[in-house]
């Protein structure tokens, strides 16, 4: 049998098909990696920007402290995690995680210039208004103020107790304590005969049985028994409608609130 | 196996192993970034609202180029890369409530320090 022979214009030419093959893979490829996603030149140039910016934070030593943690710390993660993906050769992740950390750190910086200048004003507001109540209350007036822990808000004085510890347990007379601590604002009020007090008092639960209403009451009474005329005196019981401003954020709490108002001579 | 069945097999591999190669697929969708994408425009309406444009000029500039850039790479059909682009462009949000922060707290100290707010 003679064997069949293909024709010469239908035999496969394999050498030119793989070359070929290659010059298209290759522009496919060139196109695919030229036309879409970052070089990484780019992206370690962005790393390094942000870096740079990190060591001028860590560097300015005086507004340091000005920092808040968690802009800073993340800008601190997103950097070490651009590092990483950029080692990895995951260059779009790099330059996502790099921008990040640009951008949280613009933040720290300008969070910290504000918490520089709302420090600053409470510096300044504390300065006068302890000049402003030097000037105005002086010696052991002074002295009863500050222990019962009055702050100057506006033209007002305010301070508040928890009902612990200034009311017996049943919150229908005040225990010693109390008494103790409402004597010295009796004191202030009478070392002041224009000023007047407001007895604003507050509870944790909703209150339907106008409890504050006489937690407020025993403590006006109190007042007046020390010789402190009713007209200079008002109670309210708020209920529970005012949350009281702690260290751990707004909470509602059993207290009572005094607010002093025309302390001047 | 022929030599091009193999050849093309290799360039395949090549092309969806190669870190950062567009050859495989996608992780967020058009429609997941198109979503994003309007609450950013929705959000970036109300910062302006909020008087962001004149606090904060060139944040909300970087929020709309970033979701210019997004759209674009959307319609390429990037989508992952426009899921980042959008991603860099909410980041600027919380800048422009520290610009508003910043501007109060300046403008508090300065209106004290004039004897406005002195004594309060």
């Amino acid at each position: 049998m003679i064997p069949v022979r293909e024709p010469e214009n239908k035999r496969i030419d394999y050498d030119n098909m793989v070359k070929r093959t290659f010059i298209i893979a290759f522009l496919l490829l060139a196109s695919f990696r030229t036309g879409w996603g970052m070089e990484k030149g780019d992206v370690e140039t962005l790393i390094q920007k942000a870096e740079s910016v990190l060591t001028e934070i860590d560097k300015n030593t005086g507004m340091k402290k000005f920092y808040q943690a968690d802009s800073y710390s993340d800008a601190l993660l997103h950097i070490i995690y651009a590092r990483n993906q950029l080692e990895d050769g995951l260059y779009n992740s790099a330059y996502f995680y790099a921008n990040l950390s640009i951008i949280k750190l613009e933040i720290a910086s300008v969070a910290a210039e504000a918490v520089k200048y709302e420090y600053d004003l409470i510096v300044k507001q504390r300065d006068s208004c302890m000049n402003i109540s030097k000037a105005r209350i002086s010696g052991d007036v002074f002295d009863a103020m500050l222990e019962s822990g009055f702050e100057k808000k506006g033209d007002v004085y305010r301070t508040q107790f928890l009902d612990e510890y200034i009311f017996s347990k049943k919150r229908t007379s005040l225990d010693n304590f109390g008494k103790e601590r409402i004597d010295r604002i009796i004191y202030i009020m009478s070392r002041f005969p224009k000023c007047s007090a407001t007895i604003v008092s507050h509870s944790a639960e909703y209150d339907a049985r106008d409890y504050t209403g006489r937690k407020a009451s025993v403590v006006a009474d109190y007042f007046t028994s020390k010789g402190i005329s009713a007209v200079r005196l008002k109670g309210i019981g708020l209920g529970n409608r005012e949350a009281m401003e702690t260290n751990l954020g707004y909470r509602k709490a059993d207290r009572i609130e005094i607010i002093l108002r025309d302390i001047t001579p | 196996m022929k030599p091009l069945r193999f050849i093309t097999l290799i360039v395949f591999l090549i092309m969806t192993l190669l870190p950062g190669s567009r050859g495989g697929a996608d992780y967020h969708s058009a429609n997941e970034v198109k979503q994003i994408l309007s609450k950013v425009q929705k959000k970036l309406a109300e910062a302006k609202d909020q008087g962001a444009d004149s606090f904060a000029v060139n944040e909300t500039k970087r929020i709309q180029d970033q979701i210019t850039r997004a759209e674009i790479l959307i319609e390429k059909g990037e989508n992952d890369m426009a899921y980042y682009e959008i991603r860099i462009g909410v980041e600027y949000f919380p800048l422009i409530k520290a610009r508003e922060r910043l501007l109060k707290a300046r403008e508090a100290f300065e209106s004290f320090d004039s004897g406005k707010g002195a004594g309060k």
